[in-house]
């Protein structure tokens, strides 16, 4: 990335976090058409690819850590997170399997065999199509400002609310698309993650979702 | 002729295996003193993290390992590289405290095998190992210290650094298990290995850094 690009990177995301601040959430107001149209965008969406800034805050240490990398997503269920800065770690769901690449090591996982991976891939899927809204295993809460819209889920149940307090989702008023998702632990922590640059129903050949 | 060579093998692994649970049976001591000192195992204030994976029994877990010394305290963070937190314990040289940990990992040996891996792998204190002896391996020096009622060996590399520790107990030192230093970055080994002897747990810790 050169000096322009990052400039304009941290412009942009400076910009992100000035409206956040300065632009507080209120109830949303028209939470049925809500509704609505961020399902008729997901009905337009096949594929999406962009890039992701995840800052995850680690209270413990006092200190917050960003990492960067590519997110992959084709309907209904193939997803690829690839971590590339400031290390190389990718992860693919396809077809019930998830796919863990690490030291160039490659494991394979049935999501099915695992309640809390199941849990998350179904989470990890559903927020990037936007359809979370349909999953009962939350309660709601409906939230916008001027220009997002805040999706604010709190699990039911008490086994998941070890691992997650809450799930964030934030959409963008504009055009109805997932721009993103903050995953809050008990104690505080949370882990933000922005999707940037992001281009949707590119054809996105299956092989690309196996690792290998 | 068939049971003579399986008995053979049999004393051979015994003795291998012997060996290699107690290898500083027979290194030799020194009336000579050392000036080596264990380096400081991380600067005070400052958060380190390594890429660190977990294999046992055929099963792995990996994640990310963050560290930060505060006073004599080492705040010790794991959490998995795409954010989830699998637990936070601060570390002390006598006392440690689990402020929170995944229900998965929540057992007595688990956390204890833990502390006491990080605690002997990143959080030397001159108070934690005293009476220093030399002792050579193979005219190679190494150091015993006496920590409480057990020995730590440690290996000295070039310029002060570590290039090895190694928990033992008992009259014959047997090994409870070793931690590996290599690759250096300023006072920071890249590359870190932990093994235990007695069960089968291998924990490899790599150095990076946060942008």
């Amino acid at each position: 990335m050169n000096i322009f690009s990052s400039l304009l990177l941290f412009v942009i995301l400076a910009c992100f976090s000035f409206v956040s601040q300065d632009d507080p959430y209120q109830p949303m107001k028209e939470i049925q058409t809500f509704k609505t149209k961020l399902n008729q965008t997901n009905q337009s969406i096949s594929s999406m690819k962009c890039n992701f800034v995840q800052e995850k805050q680690l209270s413990f240490l006092a200190q917050k850590v960003i990492s960067k990398g590519n997110l992959s997503y084709k309907k209904p269920d193939k997803m690829k997170i690839e971590y590339t800065t400031p290390f190389v770690y990718s992860m693919s769901l396809y077809n019930g399997k998830a796919y863990v690449k690490d030291n160039d090591k490659v494991s394979k996982f049935d999501t099915r065999s695992n309640k809390l991976f199941k849990y998350i891939n179904d989470l990890m899927i559903q927020s990037v199509q936007g359809n979370i809204l349909d999953n009962p295993d939350f309660v709601i809460n409906y939230q916008e400002n001027k220009s997002l819209f805040l999706v604010d889920m709190t699990p039911k149940d008490k086994s998941i609310q070890e691992y997650l307090d809450k799930v964030k989702i934030f959409v963008q008023k504009s055009s109805y698309q997932v721009v993103a998702v903050e995953i809050s632990e008990k104690g505080g922590d949370y882990t933000h993650i922005n999707f940037i640059n992001r281009v949707y129903n590119n054809n996105l050949p299956d092989e690309g979702f196996i690792i290998k | 002729m068939k049971g003579l060579l399986l008995n053979s093998i049999i004393v051979l692994c015994l003795i291998l295996c012997g060996c290699g649970r107690h290898p500083y049976k027979n290194s030799i001591q020194s009336s000579e003193q050392s000036s080596f000192t264990l380096p400081n195992g991380i600067v005070q204030d400052t958060a380190v993290f390594y890429k660190t994976s977990v294999r046992t029994y055929g099963k792995s877990l990996s994640g990310i390992l963050g560290l930060r010394k505060k006073n004599n305290t080492l705040l010790v963070t794991f959490f998995s590289e795409m954010g989830l937190r699998f637990f936070d314990i601060s570390i002390s040289k006598d006392t440690f405290e689990v402020k929170d940990c995944l229900p998965q990992l929540r057992s007595r040996a688990v956390i204890q095998t833990i502390v006491s891996d990080l605690r002997t792998a990143f959080l030397w204190d001159t108070d934690l190992y005293t009476h220093k002896t030399l002792f050579y391996q193979n005219k190679r020096p190494i150091i015993r210290f006496t920590y409480k009622n057990d020995w730590i060996f440690a290996e000295p590399g070039s310029d002060n650094t570590l290039t090895s520790i190694a928990y033992t107990y008992g009259r014959k030192y047997k090994l409870k298990y070793t931690i590996h230093y290599t690759e250096y970055a300023g006072i920071y080994a890249r590359q870190i290995l932990i093994k235990h002897a007695n069960f089968n747990l291998e924990i490899r810790l790599s150095l990076f850094k946060f942008t």
